[in-house]
């Protein structure tokens, strides 16, 4: 009997390779599974405008007149310099041809759009550092890869599970808010 | 090793214990809350930039500027323009609403043709084709209408109808009534007024603030000068029948009776020259005669009410003024003749302030750009209520009868005589964006894009200090209908009828009119205004014609005068009221019927009384009304507001005030004059 029931369960090897293998699936195959990595339409270089420019971040990303945020420039915008090609680089050549010619808005993705049950001010938040919340994109060459959560939509940097790159969760809002000694009721952020 | 039962639900069960180490229970919790709130039938705001286009407005006659609030290249709202001298961040109740417009359920959205009693959707290329064998058909006997007084397209239309051989008319209004008066009087360029140098401003009749002129930009001048709680740095004097919103907010209110600013003026240039003012013309002292033989203090009292004491303190406060500027003009917009703009500017050159900072001033033509293109003065050369009442009466008819921005089926006087002469003409085309009441009598009707739908261009409007150009590029990247500019239409059918323009586009026509006044068009397109504060040296003015033969519209038999008033939130003669300008008050309509206001006196002398239901009947027409009474009106006075009784648009709230005005001829300048008419009320 004995012999029977140790051979049959084959002891702890069996609970012990089912546990790793979840862990194996929970950790590796479900973040890659969840996430579906995206590269920009556009190589943009922050870079090229920033440093070799000398461009500042508010030339593209400023309040309007009506204190709304424009966060991502729409064509119009860029083609404001880029109404014919500039340079030499085949992606600007791809953005003047498919995007300002044609008078289409580039479908860029953005990495910490928040969802419409929040509404969040920039202009409350022009104290904080950009980089607080986003981030430093001034010397990026080429847009990191943006990982789309398959099932919220929600986007980040990366892809893993707990992470502070992408969409803001509601415990980062609270905790920044409590640290700073501002409301944390629900009104404040869901009107 | 075999895996049996056993050991399989082992192996789960260490997997049940790991899962519960790994994030999958956790992060499917959490995900499946935002997944329900992520449904992709969910409405949600659109996730793009803001972008703000700026553009002149069109519809607004003082051609503001303005901000257009898109969201993917999608317009969404209009907001005012702080660095356009003619918004500086105002925006006028017409101008607000150009992104309505785009999706108001009376625009026309395909070209219609007339089948019958209907009107039945066509293609273009069969409304193209019909209109080019009516014009053809037609040949010389063609008439051309344009409301748009400060774009070239009004060009390229009078360019089309002198190379048919046809004739052009301008929709009359301030504008019209200025080009004349200049012309009459040898004055070069056209009429600019610096409200904001002004230190006192004087205005007769035109209700500055509201409805006349670049009405956002005076509005911005008069606050300027009326900081909140802080001094007035100018004086702003409103003489008219109704304490209106310009008489409201102006320092001093003077009652003058409608249609009465032209001889006003002359009563005031009376006092001023006998109080020393001179002019540095050759015709001063003829023009002081007749000011001092026709136009005496009981004339004065007689036609305007005005007392001679108080003409002569306005007089006194105008004459120790720095920089006196007076305007003169129609209480609603149109129907004042040249005479009484000639008036107002003769005033001004008697104050010594023409062409100085602060007062009236010459602006240099815009050059033309079209060719075969008259002029600007010959452009407003022709009467349009002459010709349609000829027409109206079968002394003449055109065989073609094309009409763009401009509804004269509605916003004209003897409005029964000019709907006819609409059906009358041979062959009518409506060249318009609403289904208005022209376009409703047209036999082809073409849809018009409207201003975010299109290349078109703002030069100077009336009222203007400075030379100005806006160019317009279109904001509306997908447009909801098949619409074209009327100016696009008018090319391709001059070029199909081998007429050709020189122009394929009314985007290259305003790009060559950018070139010819040396303004960037790089900055142009960015929706900059081009300015250019350069007047035009005079030499020549006759004081004479502002004079003489001022003529009224009342007629005989009729008690009261009649003030309409204008409001640019109920449309402008040539815009259709759109889904956001339903802000009519109580004092306008009321039970569905257009409210009339008269001051207490004055319903007792009529029998009126309040809330009573009342027929208006003028000379050419009758309306219904409402009596409001109201001490904001004028003894002998009664107020209906424009704007209503548009029968084009379903069943028709109020009644349509024009209906009641009655011409006169005003000699010299051929122009019909509608202001001063009178009515009875019973």
């Amino acid at each position: 009997m004995a012999n029977k029931s140790s051979a049959s369960s084959g002891g702890a090897l069996p609970f012990f390779i089912g546990f790793i293998a979840m862990l194996f699936v929970g950790w590796w195959v479900f973040p890659q599974a969840l996430f579906s990595a995206m590269e920009q339409p556009i190589r943009f270089s922050h870079k090229v405008h920033a440093e070799d420019q000398g461009m500042a971040c508010e030339d593209c990303h400023f309040f309007n007149e009506d204190g709304s945020y424009n966060g991502i420039p729409a064509t119009a915008k860029c083609a404001e310099c880029h109404s014919d090609v500039l340079g030499e680089d085949p992606d600007e050549k791809k953005f003047v041809e498919e995007y300002v010619s044609k008078e289409k808005e580039v479908p860029w993705v953005a990495y910490q759009d928040q969802p419409d049950n929040v509404f969040f001010s920039h202009a409350a938040h022009q104290k904080q550092e950009c980089t607080s919340c986003h981030p430093d994109m001034a010397g990026n060459d080429t847009p990191p890869t943006v990982f789309v959560n398959k099932l919220t939509g929600y986007t980040q940097l990366d892809h893993k599970m707990l992470n502070d790159t992408g969409t803001m969760k509601m415990y980062r809002c609270e905790r920044c808010h409590a640290l700073n000694g501002q409301s944390n009721a629900c009104y404040v952020c869901h009107r | 090793m075999g895996l049996d039962r056993r050991a399989f639900l082992t192996f789960l069960a260490g997997g049940a214990v790991g899962l519960g180490l790994t994030p999958i229970p956790y992060k499917f919790t959490d995900d499946i809350a935002i997944w329900s709130q992520n449904w992709s039938w969910t409405p949600t705001v659109p996730k793009r930039s803001v972008f703000f286009s700026q553009v002149a407005s069109k519809m607004d006659p003082g051609g503001a500027g303005i901000r257009v609030v898109s969201y993917d290249g999608r317009p969404c709202q209009v907001v005012g323009n702080p660095e356009h001298p003619l918004s500086r961040g105002g925006l006028s109740a017409i101008a607000a609403n150009e992104v309505q417009a785009l999706h108001d359920p009376n625009r026309v959205k395909t070209p219609l043709v007339r089948r019958g009693e209907k009107l039945a959707p066509c293609t273009w290329s069969e409304a193209m084709a019909l209109l080019k064998d009516k014009a053809a058909a037609a040949k010389d006997s063609m008439a051309v209408v344009s409301g748009d007084d400060t774009g070239t397209a009004s060009e390229v239309l009078a360019a089309f109808a002198a190379k048919a051989g046809g004739e052009f008319f301008m929709a009359p209004g301030e504008a019209a009534s200025a080009a004349k008066a200049t012309e009459l009087m040898n004055v070069s360029g056209r009429l600019g007024y610096d409200i904001e140098n002004s230190d006192y401003v004087l205005i007769l009749g035109a209700d500055a603030l509201e409805s006349w002129g670049t009405s956002v930009r005076n509005a911005k001048a008069f606050s300027a000068t009326h900081p909140t709680g802080g001094q007035r740095t100018a004086k702003y004097v409103y003489a008219g029948p109704v304490l209106g919103p310009t008489a409201t907010v102006c320092d001093a209110y003077v009652q003058a009776r409608p249609g009465a600013a032209g001889v006003l003026a002359m009563g005031l240039a009376r006092c001023l020259i006998q109080a020393g003012a001179t002019a540095p013309t050759r015709d001063f002292a003829q023009f002081a005669r007749i000011a001092q033989a026709e136009f005496g203090p009981a004339r004065i009292e007689a036609e305007t009410g005005v007392s001679e004491r108080d003409l002569r303190k306005i007089a006194r406060e105008l004459a120790s003024a720095r920089r006196p500027l007076v305007i003169a003009g129609s209480e609603f917009g149109s129907g004042a003749g040249a005479k009484t703009v000639a008036a107002g500017l003769a005033v001004n050159i008697l104050l010594g302030n023409f062409n100085r900072p602060g007062g009236t001033r010459a602006i240099a033509e815009a050059p033309t750009v079209v060719p075969g293109a008259p002029g600007r003065q010959a452009m407003y050369g022709a009467d349009l209520v002459g010709y349609l009442s000829a027409v109206a009466e079968g002394r003449t008819a055109p065989g073609l009868l094309m009409v763009y921005n401009a509804n004269p089926a509605y916003a004209l006087p003897r409005t029964a005589a000019m709907a006819s002469a609409v059906k009358k003409a041979g062959f009518t085309v409506a060249l318009s964006a609403f289904l208005d009441e022209t376009a409703q009598l047209a036999d082809l009707v073409l849809p018009a894009a409207t201003t975010l739908e299109r290349y078109d261009d703002v030069y100077t409007p009336y009222g203007a200090g400075q030379a100005l150009y806006s160019l317009n590029a279109p904001v509306v990247k997908n447009p909801a209908y098949d619409c074209r500019h009327a100016g696009d239409v008018v090319l391709a059918l001059a070029d199909s009828l081998g007429l050709g323009l020189g122009f394929g586009s009314m985007r290259e026509v305003v790009e060559a009119k950018a070139q010819a006044l040396g303004a960037s068009l790089a900055a142009l397109k960015k929706g900059a205004a081009w300015t250019a504060p350069a007047l035009v040296a005079q030499s020549g003015v006759s004081l004479v014609p502002a004079a003489a033969d001022h003529v009224s519209a009342a007629k005989d038999g009729f008690r009261l005068a009649l003030a309409p008033q204008a409001r640019l939130a109920l449309g402008s003669a040539t815009v259709a009221p759109l889904l956001g300008m339903n802000a009519v008050s109580a004092a306008e309509l009321a039970k569905g019927e257009t409210v009339v206001q008269v001051n207490a006196r004055t319903a007792a002398a009529n029998g009126l009384r309040q809330d009573a239901e009342v027929r208006l009947a003028g000379p050419e027409g009758e309306m219904a009304g409402r009596v409001l009474i109201s001490e904001k009106v004028m003894t002998g006075v009664v107020a209906a507001p424009l704007g209503l009784g548009r029968s084009a648009f379903g069943q028709p709230a109020g009644g349509n005030a024009h209906t009641l005005l009655s011409v006169a001829d005003e000699p010299d300048s051929g122009l019909s004059v509608w202001t001063g008419s009178r009515v009875n009320v019973a």
